[in-house]
């Protein structure tokens, strides 16, 4: 049942959401395939965000089709993607505070039927500095570590596809390559990895894929070579294109 | 009329006087007050000390004074010392908790005051409480042995009391009072002190809570702490609930429903087995699965909340000319307009709605609200300047001329635990531009609108404004310096009127004091009426006059927005800080959004606009500001801030950064 | 001094009623967001609920087992019958509070409806005081702080160490990020009704036999000293809730010393207006929450 390699492991189809008043998100189709990073980067007001908590399931598309491995999980809660799948990082709020960093894990693994200390162990090699942390509330941890935990906290699940919201917001520089050098390992697994993120041309030297959304609707797409030095990109930004 | 129907009357008159009460708070303010009843007992404990005779209680007892006063002595005693009571109870209930908390607060200094009352017997006797308060009337003729003289007198007391609370429930500052209640966010951003306005309201609750107490005191003649509990303030909530919130006539009719009709027909219960309670019970039942049926089926109650007619009290003789909008400063100044004819006005509704497109996805999905918009007539036309508005020009020549308010900004620092939203940013806004506020997420632009305009508070720098310093002001004396804000999302006050969201705008000028609703009502009233005149004037350049009678919050978001440049334009400022003024609006509509923006400079007001959509800002600011990362980066044209490698590289990101 | 030894001592055992009677409030408001203030009820309905098995066949573990078990349907019923359905409307948090009213008057009146409003005497057979220390405490007593303690022990385990526990922690901190995780809120937060449900039963049923009569009003009396020791010792933290009720019950204790002892309950309000005021989130946590880290801008 595991589809053939370089078979997309999400598909996403004519995708429109928002939140009960006029869409965000307009007509959108992405794909995610295994071993890759696909980006979605855009100027402000993008509906990127938007675009990420649909296909997780926490907001409901009014319209369009997501289909992870084949299966289609449209509408469905997000507590019931991870089963499916998936598993989903956001943006804010994405540790447990109150929890220890041990037991935010073991939140991620709380649908595995088994091997949840297995698991952890393999993830303590993956981010080493969460061994040190293991006891400590999730709280007191830096922002860096915050989002180094709550990316762990997603692959507990052994998920086929990994959204991640902005993993570098709000941190300093210095620990962006980091967080990027952690993602690009995951990759190496085998997960089919959709990053959204601000800073477009750090994203575009990483991803393998790359879509780039505007006002709702997905306007570029293509390699990161080809969109680095495109002025249409730029453009698309500040304006002073057609 | 038997004493016992008697009896039944006049308890549903004297508790339905205590129900207006907790209307005021709860369904005027929306305080959730749960110790309304101790200030009726408060009511009707005072109303004893000042008229027993001496000698009541068993000595020593200095604390009834044993005046054997008059019977209004003691009313107003009543009234005095509850209002003082209130005021006291709701300067530190009522700072900032959730509404929840609050209830919880006012009932533990209820419960307070009832076992002092209880315990401390020197006071009124404790449980025991006390007996023998006069009731006025009694031994006259011909209605007092059995109490219809009572019961006429608080029908009158009742009657005041209605017609004094819509006296002031219509005026300014009955309607301020109703703005906190629906937005206390947009009620500050428009010159209020939501606090003040809540104790107020507080007090004058307590004021008529206390009125009741001693009818109350007066009727029954007796009064102790086992007839005052918690359980009572609900019973008045009930009544509210079901009567209607935020409806005096509502009110009255659910006191009646509840005290007197449930209570009768609980009464009837055959009682079950030895339970000499078991009526009271059922009763109590019944109550709370009313309560509940209510929140479900009908939470507006009986009767809802009136709408408030807009109508004019006549003015002087009509002007022959339309001004252009009205954007300087109109303070005290009755500015006669002839009205646009009805055909003027239809024509502006369609165009709107036209321009709107096809908004049907906007209309909120099937939450019952009444769809306001007609049929469509005619296609949008991409650049619709509308047939009849005026040519945005300078202003006429009888309007003061603008003065040139710029705004100054230095090294400017706000932090949200550790991290600095905004990091020694400067920057200076010259009177009379338009400037745009630009810059990639994080940049710190929402946290600079609102340390400008006092909703938070800056850690360092200094914002000069007028010549004054402003860092560090409240909200609501920012805005009355002249200085406001549009907010992400508009922010209206829902459940009033788009006439009453423009009037709350208008400059307050001292007109929304209590002693002005209740003293000078119809002087309120003409002055207003030249306030009526321009917000439909207002109304009608932004295509909303024919709505101008539907509740705010039926608007689709196009319109809310609409409504925030009428109402910004009410306020007469001086500078205007627009956040992201066209986020969700329809691009057809945006072209009539940059007119009305566009208008507002050549009105002479200041205006510092934070804009995501780069092509709107620029086809509207020749001066751009650039934040990054909590400072501002560099400033100039946008071709020019587009040459320069800061600017691209703060959106686009850097690839190389100093790794330490 | 050996009065004040004296008011520790029942301080001590006011605190362990308190505590459990504390305990799940916090649990549940966890999960809640707004004090259920019918949970006064909840204890009574556990007391009633023990005395009447009392009335058939007195053995003091069944009678705990059966208001245990009482107050955890009651609870429970009210979570899934009256509260989620509303809840999903989406109403202002102000509107279930209002909710958890209504179910109070219903609740305590058809307890009064069932079983009148006379006073219940709900006694146990006498015990002569034993000197422990400095303390003087009847079996009872010393019955119902070995209670409390081994409750606390049995919760603190429950939280820290089993899944549902971690998961009912997780669902505290964040709702949604929970639903993300795999975690089932929904049915989580039921289970947490029905465990405050259990725990409040049997604080009711110490309650009763403490106080020795039983009205309908039991509870209810005793509903703002239990919001004190929630609020004081933070909401959602257990361990908190304990501290809070000890702070609490021994204030209240010590008080009677000094001021007539019906004014005892004047220094629990009077700590919960100030709690509330200056220190919404507990005596344990920083004066105003933290904003949001990183505002967007």
């Amino acid at each position: 049942m595991s589809p053939m390699p370089d078979e997309p492991y999400l598909t996403v189809k004519d995708l429109t959401a928002g939140y009960g008043g006029p869409p965000i998100i307009e007509g959108i189709s992405i794909e995610a395939r295994p071993g890759a990073i696909t980006a979605i980067v855009g100027p402000n007001g993008a509906g990127k965000s938007t675009l990420m908590k649909a296909i997780a399931g926490v907001i409901r598309p009014s319209a369009g089709e997501i289909k992870v491995c084949g299966n289609a999980t449209t509408g469905l809660t997000a507590n019931k993607l991870v089963s499916r799948g998936m598993a989903y990082v956001p943006q804010v709020a994405n540790v447990f505070p109150s929890l220890s960093v041990v037991e935010n894990l073991e939140m991620g693994g709380y649908t595995r039927k088994s091997g949840v200390k297995a698991r952890i162990e393999e993830l303590y090699v993956l981010f080493p500095d969460l061994r040190a942390a293991a006891r400590r509330p999730a709280g007191t941890l830096s922002g860096g570590q915050r989002n180094m935990l709550a990316m762990a906290r997603g692959l507990m699940s052994d998920p086929k596809v990994l959204l991640v919201d902005e993993p570098t917001a709000g941190m300093a520089p210095k620990f962006e390559s980091a967080v990027w050098e952690h993602i690009v390992q995951v990759r190496e697994t085998g997960v089919a990895v959709l990053v959204v993120e601000q800073n477009t041309r750090r994203t575009l030297t990483y991803a393998d894929w790359a879509y780039v959304l505007v006002l709702g609707k997905n306007r570029l797409s293509g390699s990161p070579a080809q969109l680095l030095n495109d002025e249409e990109v730029v453009a698309l930004y500040i304006g002073g294109g057609a | 009329m038997s004493q016992y129907l008697i009896g039944l009357a006049s308890t549903g008159v004297i508790l339905s006087i205590v129900t207006l009460a907790l209307n005021v708070r709860w369904g005027w303010a929306g305080e959730f007050d749960i110790a309304l009843f101790a200030f009726v007992a408060v009511g009707a404990y005072i109303y004893a000390v000042f008229t027993l005779p001496p000698n009541t209680l068993p000595a020593p007892s200095g604390y009834i004074l044993g005046l054997k006063a008059p019977f209004l002595v003691g009313v107003i005693a009543a009234i005095v010392v509850t209002g003082l009571l209130s005021a006291a109870v709701g300067a530190v209930a009522l700072r900032k908790l959730r509404d929840d908390y609050f209830g919880i607060t006012t009932l533990a200094f209820a419960l307070i005051l009832a076992l002092v009352i209880g315990q401390y017997t020197p006071l009124f006797d404790g449980y025991e409480g006390l007996f023998g308060m006069p009731q006025p009337l009694s031994t006259a003729p011909p209605f007092g042995l059995n109490g219809g003289n009572f019961l006429a007198l608080s029908v009158v007391f009742l009657v005041l009391c209605f017609l004094v609370l819509q006296r002031l429930y219509n005026s300014p500052f009955g309607r301020a009072v109703r703005s906190v209640r629906e937005d206390d966010t947009a009620s500050a951003a428009f010159g209020r002190n939501v606090y003040v306005l809540k104790l107020k309201a507080y007090i004058l609750g307590g004021c008529v809570a206390g009125l009741g107490g001693a009818l109350l005191a007066a009727y029954i003649t007796a009064f102790n702490p086992y007839g005052w509990t918690p359980q009572e303030t609900f019973l008045i909530y009930a009544s509210i609930f079901i009567g209607g919130t935020g409806n005096a006539i509502g009110a009255v009719i659910g006191t009646f429903f509840v005290e007197v009709g449930v209570q009768e027909v609980t009464r009837y219960v055959p009682q079950l087995g030895n339970n000499a309670s078991s009526s009271d019970a059922i009763r109590l039942v019944l109550i709370g699965l009313l309560i509940t049926a209510v929140l479900w089926w009908r939470p507006q109650g009986i009767l809802p909340e009136r709408r408030a007619r807009d109508r004019l009290v006549a003015v002087g003789g009509p002007a022959p000319r339309r001004r252009a909008l009205a954007w300087a400063p109109q303070r005290g100044r009755a500015a006669q307009q002839a009205e646009p004819s009805p055909q003027a006005v239809a024509a502006r509704q369609v165009q709107v709605e036209a321009l709107e497109g096809s908004a049907a996805a906007e209309r909120a999905q099937g939450d019952g609200t009444v769809s306001v918009r007609a049929v469509q007539l005619s296609a949008p036309t991409p650049s619709a300047p509308t047939p009849s508005a005026p040519t945005p020009s300078a202003p006429t020549p009888s309007a003061p001329t603008p003065s040139v308010i710029g705004l100054e900004v230095t090294g400017l620092t706000k932090a949200f635990g550790g991290v600095k939203a905004v990091n020694g940013a400067s920057l200076s806004v010259a009177g009379g531009s338009l400037t745009g506020l630009i810059g990639p997420n994080g940049a710190g632009k929402s946290t600079m609108i609102n340390l400008i305009s006092g909703f938070e508070s800056p850690d360092s720098g200094t914002i000069t404004f007028a010549g004054q310093s402003i860092a560090g002001k409240s909200a609501h004396a920012i805005s009355r310096l002249g200085l406001m804000r549009s907010f992400q999302t508009p922010r209206e006050w829902p459940g009033l009127t788009v006439m009453e969201n423009m009037l709350l705008s208008m400059p307050i000028a001292g007109r929304e004091a209590i002693w002005r609703g209740l003293i000078t009502p119809g002087r309120l009233r003409a002055a207003e009426s030249a306030d009526r005149i321009r917000a439909r004037a207002l109304l009608d350049e932004v295509g909303l006059l024919g709505l101008k009678d539907e509740p705010a919050g039926n608007l689709s978001g196009g319109q809310k927005r609409l409504l925030e440049f009428a109402r910004l334009a009410a306020a007469s400022p001086r500078l205007v800080l627009l956040d992201e003024p066209q986020a969700g609006v329809n691009p057809v509509l945006r072209q009539r959004m940059a007119e009305l923006i566009r208008n507002m400079v050549n009105g002479g007001v200041t205006v510092l606009m934070v804009e995501h959509n780069l092509a709107f800002l620029e086809s509207l600011c020749d001066h751009v500001i650039v934040m990054a990362l909590g400072t501002c980066i560099a400033e100039g044209s946008m071709s020019e801030l587009r040459a320069n490698q800061d600017v691209v590289d703060a959106y686009l990101g850097q690839v190389n950064v100093a790794d330490a | 001094m050996s009065n004040l030894m004296l008011g520790v001592g029942f301080g001590l055992v006011t605190a362990s009623i308190l505590a459990l009677a504390t305990v799940p409030l916090s649990l549940q408001m966890s999960v809640a967001r707004i004090p259920n203030f019918a949970h006064g009820e909840i204890l009574t309905a556990g007391a009633y609920a023990a005395y009447v098995v009392n009335q058939h066949i007195s053995n003091i573990y069944l009678e705990a087992l059966a208001a245990a078990l009482v107050g955890g349907a009651v609870a429970y019923l009210m979570n899934v019958l009256l509260l989620q359905p509303f809840a999903r409307r989406r109403p202002k948090l102000l509107i279930l509070f209002i909710l958890t009213i209504a179910a109070s008057l219903i609740i305590q009146n058809l307890i009064l409806l069932f079983f009148t409003g006379n006073s219940l005497a709900y006694r146990l057979p006498p015990s002569p005081p034993h000197k422990i220390g400095p303390f003087l405490l009847t079996g009872l007593n010393l019955f119902t702080i070995a209670a409390a303690i081994v409750v606390m022990i049995a919760v603190h385990v429950l939280l820290k160490y089993t899944k549902f526990g971690k998961a009912q922690r997780a669902v505290a901190d964040s709702k949604d990020l929970a639903q993300v995780t795999g975690i089932n809120s929904e049915r989580i937060v039921q289970v947490t009704w029905l465990l405050d449900g259990l725990i409040a039963g049997f604080a009711g049923f110490l309650l009763g036999v403490s106080s020795g009569t039983l009205t309908p009003t039991l509870g209810q009396g005793y509903l703002l000293v239990i919001f004190a020791a929630a609020i004081l010792g933070g909401i959602g933290k257990p361990y908190g809730a304990m501290a809070g009720a000890i702070v609490i019950g021994v204030a209240m204790e010590i008080s009677a010393l000094y001021i007539p002892a019906s004014y005892k309950e004047v220094v629990a309000f009077g700590l919960l207006i100030l709690t509330l005021l200056l220190r919404p989130n507990g005596i344990f946590a920083a004066p105003r929450a933290a904003g949001a880290a990183g505002a967007t801008a």
